[in-house]
């Protein structure tokens, strides 16, 4: 007798079993189940309950056997079938190791500079920033140190708060030409604590060495194993030409609590003034930030209020700098705020563009194997007339996909390692102190296989299904034609294609044509032929008045060159990625005009700049005079005012009035010109020039004019001339080559003689890097670069796929049509005519994908729309060029096919048929 | 072409130096011992295995229709045309049958058992129960 019960139970224990296993032998196994069950049931419960376990470990150790060996047959067989179509074979792979090794790319530098933990931090997720709301003021993020110290003894909401300051010393053993410049963290003693990192070796600091002055230094695992070979606790190192005694190095992958910035020596804030920092007590100069531990039990909310009123009734002790003293609390995300939002947008539609060419290449797979599925219609209808069952092919079809997938996605993985490689080293070309370490781990190794997973379903999907519906009988009779449904199915799909490439190439068009307009924009100065370098003569160690008359001394020397004409100093690059990042304004009052609500005056961008700056950088002076000699310490307060300025305030004409800073009235002098300073797609905007002499500051950027060329006298020695400094070979990276007028080798030997005459004014000092203005304005467009060259690699890759694609799809359509085109020749049709039925088939399925991808473009591009410098998402040039780039794809595409079917013997096609 | 490539990657599953003859597992020689005096179908193979072993070696559905598989993919055992009358039929069965290779790889089995009982009876070795 039967039982139900136990029939179910057969059905699940054999719907362990692989289809084509089941479909041989299902029945049978039923029936002799059902027997054994019955016979077993008879003998007692014992022998039922020994039926039982014998059926379920049958079961369990046949099962997995059966299916590794349906899938290794399987493999072979596609295998087999891919080595026999080697052109499809390698495109395919090639087609979606593009797709997988973009979008793992990007992936991976998500992760590392998004989602990664610092090594050696313990829970992230509980650190905090306390940092001034400092809309307003020139200090940025920063407070005094006594306010700091004050606030970590007063505050009860925090395990611990650390106050840090980032900058960069010299670093060597005092040899000329051998310090280098290095990123470094002057900190509190409980920063290694709050964080929760463990030395790797030593110890990390001290309290006394906070209170006093003792020269300790902690360094990063990199620079012990690089830099100091790996020498024992107790070695000395100079910084800023002070000898300090190394006790602790950090762990491995360590270099300071955000990402994007590597920091190598860590010093107490004990030796700050080395730093060039102001002293302890201080009250008036704001220079610590500040990075907490929320302590147990305590929730955002509620230390952002504690920390807010205890900052409030700090400030009034800091009357200068009360008005930057309100404070906000933050979760630390280990990454710069506005750097990690303008990554987002950049990876996110780089992640789109990756994504969209692997949706391409998948279905271009798809398209082939439906293609070649249509070929093989008698062959799959002999087979399931032989009783194959359905699921049977289908998963041949899914194992084939899977392969190519999984050759693409070991070649994606390869192909992501190298660009990931070259995007770290692109980072670090901008700033040594740049990086960012991409690694791909598991985690990254996942997501390529997700990828190939989901490359697989998508791919072989389609043509599996179709296998799987195929009706023998049907398809026997009609196996030389495909049916219309296929067909319709096979155009959709590279309909498709042509949509997804449209949208890529209105990306990458856009992107491509915003780099242009961003690179050719006028600033409103002239770049070509500027040098430019940092000066930072702290690092060696020099104080106030030194510095001064080190900045004039450096510009009389590099003026005396025989190449340059023009120098001046500045406190900040106009369009640098410095000038973008950071605003800094001033805060000024200006007679008869009122305030915005809620502040004491206007603020306006400002920069520092030296006499001989408006001749350097050509921004011609409209009216008044530039700066002079003149407008040194101790005379009348002076400015400049930019175009935009005047126009604002002073229609009548700004010249000799005046705003003010406080109590102090400043003086218009002079009116430039109009030109861009944080962005080059700015609207224009009032924009303050202050004289150098009269607001002497620690560190400039020396710029140097040099003369146009031919004027550059023939003996001036070149890069590798006989000047013999050490570490020139450095320079001729340096020098690259930019729009100007001026020869690439008259340049490089210039910054070479910038080089060395700063070398010999301040021999301490670290050789300071010489770079072309043009060369560090093409680092600030660097995203928009990455994006433009990846978007347009990919573009290309999408373009050649769709048009492979709709190659197939016609040579399918005038396959399935040579008896009624062999039809139309017999009775009259010229070729021509044949040929401009094909043509009209490639041109429609074209138009067809541009109408619906122009929606999808548009909508794309808003995605991205504040990447685009200087020019709108719906560039109307982007989608007529990129229309007219597919067209002429599709009727590339078509020729052959349109060829093939003019060429049909109408007399053999009436035979075979 | 095909059929001769296929046989040369045989000797895989064979012994060398004997024949090129596959060499069954234990339980595969009682499925073809089995199926040496009589056709049959799963349930009465399962049922003659475990009657000549004296109830040792019960087969489960799964390890039965495993071997079958791979003993008819090569070759040793082969569908049988032959079914009892209708009124004894159940349609769902099917009948398997010894091919000549089946037969020939269990004789060679069963000849190589007895080689290594002969060698067996020269020592002080004796065959324990179980």
């Amino acid at each position: 007798m039967k039982s139900p019960r136990a029939e179910r139970r057969f059905a699940l224990l054999l719907r362990l079993f692989p289809g084509g296993f089941r479909h041989r032998f299902e029945d049978e196994m039923r029936s002799v189940l059902g027997s054994d069950h019955a016979s077993s049931r008879d003998r007692g419960p014992r022998a039922l309950a020994a039926f039982w376990w014998r059926t379920v470990i049958g079961v369990l150790r046949t099962a997995p056997a059966e299916h590794l060996e349906a899938a290794a047959l399987d493999a072979r067989y596609a295998l087999r079938r891919l080595l026999r179509r080697p052109l499809f074979s390698v495109t395919a792979c090639l087609s979606l190791a593009v797709g997988i090794g973009a979008t793992t790319a990007v992936v991976a530098v998500y992760k590392a500079a998004l989602l990664d933990g610092i090594p050696g931090i313990v829970a992230p997720r509980r650190l905090v920033n306390v940092k001034p709301i400092a809309a307003r003021a020139e200090t940025f993020e920063l407070v005094p140190y006594p306010y700091y110290a004050a606030l970590r003894a007063g505050e009860a909401v925090l395990s611990d708060l650390a106050g840090f300051h980032g900058t960069t010393t010299s670093l060597g053993s005092g040899a000329p030409g051998e310090a280098e410049v290095r990123g470094t963290q002057v900190v509190s003693t409980n920063y290694f604590r709050t964080l929760g990192v463990r030395p790797r070796l030593g110890r990390f600091f001290l309290e006394e060495e906070e209170a006093e002055a003792i020269p300790v230094a902690v360094v990063s695992d990199r620079l012990w194993r690089d830099r100091l070979g790996a020498a024992p606790m107790g070695s000395q190192v100079r910084i800023n030409g002070r000898t300090f005694t190394v006790v602790g190095v950090a762990p491995p992958g360590f270099r300071g609590h955000f990402k994007g910035f590597g920091f190598d020596v860590f010093i107490p804030m004990g030796m700050a003034e080395v730093a060039g920092l102001p002293d302890h007590r201080d009250r008036s100069h704001g220079w610590v930030e500040m990075v907490g531990r929320l302590a147990p039990g305590v929730g955002m909310e509620a230390a952002g209020a504690a920390l807010g009123s205890l900052g409030h009734a700090l400030a009034d002790a800091f009357p200068r700098e009360r008005g930057n003293l309100e404070l906000t609390v933050e979760r630390n995300r280990g990454i710069d705020a506005e750097l990690r939002s303008g990554l987002l947008v950049l990876l996110v539609t780089l992640f789109f563009i990756g994504a969209f060419v692997l949706a391409i290449a998948c279905l271009n797979v798809a398209a082939v194997m439906l293609g070649d599925l249509m070929g093989r219609r008698g062959e799959m209808a002999l087979r399931r007339s032989l009783g194959a069952p359905p699921n049977r092919l289908a998963s041949q079809l899914l194992v084939e996909s899977g392969l190519v997938a999984l050759v693409g996605g070991g070649l994606g993985f390869l192909l992501a390692t190298w660009a990931t490689r070259l995007a770290s080293a692109a980072l670090g070309s901008v700033d040594s102190r740049v990086s960012l370490a991409v690694r791909l781990d598991a985690g990254v190794l996942g997501a390529v296989l997700a990828l190939c997973a989901a490359t697989t379903i998508v791919a072989g999907l389609a043509p599996a299904l179709a296998a799987a519906r195929a009706e023998p009988v049907e398809a026997l009779r009609t196996h030389r034609r495909p049916g219309k449904g296929h067909t319709r199915f096979f155009k959709a799909l590279v309909i498709g294609q042509v949509v997804l490439s449209f949208v890529v190439l209105v990306t990458a068009s856009l992107f491509l044509r915003a780099l242009e307009r961003a690179v050719t924009l006028d600033p409103g100065f002239e770049t070509a032929g500027v040098e430019l370098t940092t000066l930072e003569p702290e690092l060696a160690g020099m104080r106030a008045d030194d510095i001064r008359n080190f900045f004039a001394e450096a510009r009389e020397r590099i003026a005396a060159l025989p190449g340059v004409e023009a120098v001046a100093l500045t406190s900040r690059v106009p369009l640098s990625l410095g000038a973008r990042l950071f605003p800094n304004p001033l805060e000024i009052q200006i007679a008869g005009w009122e305030p915005p609500p809620g502040q004491e005056g206007f603020l306006i961008e400002h920069a520092i700049v030296s006499s001989g700056y408006f001749d350097t950088l050509r921004i011609p002076i409209v009216a008044g005079r530039g700066f002079g000699r003149s407008d040194r310490e101790g005379a009348a307060p002076v400015v400049i005012v930019d175009v935009a300025f005047a126009d604002r305030f002073f229609p009548g004409g700004a010249v000799g009035r005046s705003v003010s800073r406080g109590a102090t009235a400043i003086t218009i002098v002079g009116v430039a010109a109009q030109s861009r300073y944080r962005a080059i797609d700015e609207a224009p905007a009032p924009f303050l020039y202050l004289p150098f002499d009269q607001h002497p500051r620690n560190a400039a950027v020396l710029l140097a004019r040099a003369r146009d060329a031919g004027a550059v006298p023939a003996d001036m020695p070149g890069t590798g001339g006989p000047t013999g400094m050490a570490g020139e070979g450095r320079v001729g990276g340096a020098g690259a080559p930019g729009r100007g007028d001026t020869a690439p080798e008259a340049r490089s030997a210039l910054a070479a003689e910038i080089r060395r005459s700063l070398h010999e004014l301040a021999p301490k000092l670290p050789v300071p890097d010489v770079e072309s203005l043009d060369s560090r304005l093409a680092a600030t467009f660097l995203p928009q670069r990455v994006a433009a060259l990846t978007s347009a690699i990919l573009g290309a890759v999408g373009l050649a796929l769709s048009g492979i694609g709709l190659y197939g799809v016609l040579g399918i359509w005038v396959g399935r049509r040579r008896h009624e085109i062999g039809l139309r020749i017999a009775l009259g049709a010229r070729p021509a005519d044949v040929q401009r039925l094909v043509l009209r088939q490639g041109v429609a399925a074209a138009l067809a994908g541009v109408a619906v991808g122009i929606p999808l473009a548009v909508a794309g591009s808003r995605l991205f729309g504040s990447f685009l410098v200087g020019m709108s998402s719906n560039d109307p040039w982007s989608y007529l060029a990129v229309s007219a780039l597919l067209l002429a794809s599709a009727l590339l595409a078509s020729l052959l096919p349109a060829y093939r079917a003019a060429r049909c013997d109408p007399m053999a096609l009436l035979k075979e048929s | 072409m095909r059929s001769r490539r296929r046989r040369r990657s045989k000797p895989r599953n064979s012994r060398r130096g004997d024949s090129d003859l596959p060499v069954p597992t234990p339980a595969a020689l009682h499925v073809l011992l089995a199926l040496a005096s009589a056709d049959m179908h799963g349930w009465a193979i399962l049922k003659e295995v475990s009657a000549s072993t004296d109830g040792r070696i019960r087969l489960s559905a799964g390890t039965l229709y495993g071997l079958v598989k791979r003993l008819s993919d090569q070759g040793l055992i082969a569908e049988s045309e032959h079914r009892p009358p209708a009124h004894w039929d159940d349609q769902r069965r099917r009948y398997y049958r010894l091919t000549e290779l089946g037969r020939s790889v269990a004789e060679a089995e069963l000849g190589r058992l007895e080689r290594v009982l002969t060698v067996a009876r020269s020592t002080d070795l004796r065959p324990s129960e179980g």
